[in-house]
């Protein structure tokens, strides 16, 4: 599903954000991406999205080498991924319910087909009754959903979480973990983002350990048993 | 298609200054195509009633009408040119007629004037102004003829006068219209600043550029539509309320009244130009953001 093979990226001031990364990602797979600040899992995920290019290597992602993506055809890419964006990136002036079928818009469905599938996703992340609400007016915890329900609404092959417990507290943390989880048994791969040793210790799950742009280790979910 | 009007109308809403300076400078082009358009309808009716009349009249003896035999003569000799377009005798009774018709108002010069003092005369016109020297030459030529009249310069100078409002026209409706342009791509460049974030986290889920663009390019129909549409309306308003005065300015040409059909087909056309310019300077404005 995703392969980052020596992938190396060095911004324009000079900062080596990724050196010689290698991985595999297979489809369906509850990967965690883990470091410190700084360690290059943001950058991961503005590769994949092909917001920025690598200066070295190859990504393939479903099958397509990122690099050689048309300008054009980008978006088509990007639709595949869905993202829970570390800041959010929610449209204040909307709805919760219009920040979520956007999504879907951007796709070209009619609008009562994304009124039905709206309504779906929001029951599915638990968020039926917020759907007029507009963002300001979200706890933290719901925000996150409304985010994760944008993300997932399009049924996307790949699912990457930017922090997504980052400003939570414990308990609303692993309810949004739970719910990644689920998305996750609906055959998405889903891939998190996280320096919450805790929830990554807890579950057990593959865990792709970063720091200063290099692999640390790569332990995978058989290494738990 | 509804969803998306609605969305754009919001837009404009939200912004009521910036949509109201697109309209303003679109009225302001488009009521300068309307009245260009116009007049040069107008001026295109005055130079055929010019064209159309008598260019060179040729004056005899007094009082002593030319007989059958002269008028084909004559005739014969200026057909010989092939400038000829028309041709016609009006004797010295005709001429009594036209006189009495012409001043029916005024006794005195009825009483002063009968046929016996007016000339018969041959008016012609040629089928280009290029060639009225030459046929004016030949009626010239004619035996028994003491004056000639001849209005080359009349419809040389309005021909020209024609081409010049032409040109100045052109030149202010393009003026206009590339200063429409450029207002309406600033304002869409300022519009999309505002909503930069907004347009990253689109492009960022999937959006496509013309899913960016469209919003913008609607706006920009509109801003040309309404432009057009009030543009035309206030210059037809004009045009009926002095139409008293132009009809009574060019007594014998008719001018007035401007068909319905070729006013709306002015007004579609202005809409479907309106639209076309509006829409292109916002789709450059965005298109020219999504390319950084």
């Amino acid at each position: 599903m995703i392969v980052f093979d020596r992938v190396s990226k060095k911004y324009n001031q000079g900062t080596v954000a990724l050196d010689n990364v290698s991985f595999k990602i297979d489809k369906g797979e509850f990967v965690f991406l883990v470091g410190p600040s700084g360690a290059g899992k943001t950058t991961i995920l503005r590769l994949l999205l092909a917001q920025i290019l690598p200066t070295k290597g190859k990504i393939i992602v479903d099958g397509q080498e990122v690099i050689k993506i048309p300008r054009k055809k980008i978006p088509d890419l990007r639709k595949k991924i869905g993202t829970v964006f570390q800041d959010f990136k929610l449209l204040f002036d909307r709805t919760v319910a219009e920040n979520v079928g956007i999504a879907l818009e951007i796709k070209g469905l009619k609008p009562e087909e994304i009124k039905k599938e709206t309504k779906k996703t929001l029951s599915l992340v638990g968020l039926e009754d917020k759907d007029k609400l507009f963002p300001v007016q979200l706890s933290g915890g719901e925000f996150q959903r409304t985010v994760i329900a944008r993300a997932i609404i399009t049924k996307p092959k790949i699912l990457f979480a930017d922090e997504p417990t980052g400003n939570l507290d414990l308990d609303t943390s692993w309810q949004i973990i739970n719910l990644l989880k689920q998305i996750n048994k609906m055959g998405t791969t889903v891939i998190i983002s996280t320096h919450n040793i805790e929830i990554v210790d807890c579950l057990k799950q593959r865990v792709i350990r970063l720091d200063k742009g290099k692999i640390k280790s790569d332990k995978t979910k058989a290494k738990y048993k | 298609m509804s969803g998306k009007f609605s969305k754009t109308l919001n837009q404009l809403k939200r912004t009521p200054y910036q949509t109201l300076a697109a309209v303003m400078v679109m009225f302001l082009t488009f009521f300068a195509v309307s009245a260009f358009i116009l007049i040069s309808l107008g001026s295109v009716r005055v130079l055929k009633y010019f064209e159309a009349a008598p260019q060179v009249i040729g004056f005899f003896e007094k009082g002593k009408d030319l007989t059958d035999n002269d008028i084909a003569g004559i005739k014969a000799r200026l057909e010989e040119t092939g400038q000829l377009a028309s041709f016609r005798y009006v004797s010295i009774h005709e001429a009594e007629a036209i006189y009495r018709e012409k001043n029916k108002d005024d006794p005195l010069l009825l009483e002063l004037v009968n046929y016996k003092i007016l000339p018969p005369s041959i008016e012609i016109s040629a089928q280009t102004i290029d060639a009225l020297p030459k046929l004016k030459d030949v009626l010239k030529s004619q035996p028994g003829v003491e004056d000639i009249a001849f209005y080359e310069d009349i419809v040389q100078s309005l021909s020209n006068w024609i081409k010049n409002i032409r040109v100045f026209g052109l030149s202010i409706v393009s003026y206009l219209l590339v200063q429409s342009i450029l207002i309406i791509i600033t304002l869409t460049g300022m519009k999309i600043l505002a909503r930069k974030e907004e347009i990253e986290i689109l492009r960022l889920i999937g959006a496509s550029n013309w899913f960016i663009c469209w919003p913008f390019v609607l706006e920009g129909i509109i801003y040309g539509i309404i432009g057009a549409f009030l543009g035309w309306g206030l210059t037809y308003l004009i045009l009926l309320y002095t139409t008293p005065v132009i009809v009574a300015w060019f007594a014998d040409i008719t001018l007035l009244p401007v068909s319905m059909v070729t006013m709306l087909g002015i007004l579609t056309m202005e809409m479907l130009v309106g639209a076309l310019v509006g829409g292109w300077a916002s789709w450059l404005a965005v298109y020219r953001f999504l390319r950084r």
